[in-house]
């Protein structure tokens, strides 16, 4: 059963078609948003609530995009209105303590850290969303300004000068490598 | 002479840099979705979770229609008693309703109109 028919079947109230839909949808979903929100709690309780409200809303899904994509958007909304609400108020001190549980994560899989991630994670989400979407799931600006529903102009300047903050933030560790290499460049 | 060929323009040193920074975030979040162990549900739990929100959402959906019958029979009621108990109070509520249309119709259109 390919996926069309699952969404025509949930669409119709099929339980076992959603359940389906959404086994098959979960990693993809959870990663993305361990990425956007830093914080692997948080990101398994937007998961839930992202699920329950594609079944309350399955039937404005157009399957003009693709189901997956269609998650995301439910996600990325539920978590700008629920920072909105001030219902998950995020502050640096739970940033650092999510950021803190990643890298535990990464380092008892002997995995490395990349202080990238440190860095993306001081940015604000309205930043650091659009980052995500653009550079790593290949988002176009347009589609990001009506996901996000803002003009894609403001997108590309968030993505713009995000990326020059996370270059600024890492740039004081490279600093004097880079000046030796300069230096060695012009002899 | 060959070495200051080599120096890069600023342009494309800003390019290749943020490029580098691209790349640097990528295998960032690869290492994310490597490292972060994920634990997918089986599908009975799906099943589970997919009937009780059903239920929740069939029960949320029936206190609303209830609440919006409730709310237009009282206001129904409230005009079919005016109409024919106090008829001039009725239709100075019908002619402030109008104005009152009438007003916010033309403030959103000026503003508009302004915006653009």
């Amino acid at each position: 059963m390919d996926e069309k028919d699952l969404i025509k079947d949930a669409k119709k109230g099929n339980q076992r078609a959603f359940a389906i839909l959404f086994q098959g949808n979960y990693s993809f979903l959870l990663k993305y948003l361990i990425k956007v929100t830093m914080n692997k709690t948080m990101a398994e309780d937007l998961a839930q609530e992202t699920m329950t409200k594609c079944i309350e809303k399955i039937h404005l899904y157009n399957e003009n995009s693709k189901f997956s994509s269609w998650l995301i958007s439910i996600a990325t909304n539920l978590y700008i209105d629920q920072i909105r609400k001030n219902k998950r108020e995020r502050n640096w001190q739970q940033t650092e303590q999510g950021i803190r549980n990643l890298k535990w994560h990464l380092e008892s899989r002997n995995e490395e850290w990349n202080d990238v991630l440190t860095v993306l994670g001081k940015l604000s989400d309205d930043v650091r969303i659009p980052i995500v979407l653009k550079h790593y799931y290949g988002y176009s600006y347009d589609e990001i300004g009506s996901l996000m529903k803002v003009s894609p102009g403001t997108i590309k300047s968030r993505i713009h000068n995000g990326i020059l903050t996370v270059r600024k933030e890492l740039k004081l560790d490279e600093q004097p490598e880079r000046d030796s290499k300069r230096e060695r460049a012009t002899r | 002479m060959s070495n200051l060929n080599e120096i890069p323009s600023g342009k494309e040193q800003l390019d290749d840099e943020q490029n580098e920074l691209i790349q640097l975030m990528k295998v960032g979040f690869d290492q994310l979705d490597e490292g972060v162990e994920i634990h997918t549900p089986s599908m009975e739990w799906f099943e589970h979770m997919v009937g009780e929100q059903t239920e929740v959402i069939r029960k949320k959906r029936i206190k609303e229609v209830t609440i919006f019958l409730m709310i237009a029979v009282i206001i129904v009621s409230m005009l079919l008693f005016t109409l024919y108990q106090l008829p001039t109070i009725f239709f100075a509520v019908q002619g402030l309703a109008s104005i009152f249309v009438v007003f916010y119709s033309v403030k959103d259109f000026v503003k508009q109109v302004n915006k653009a």
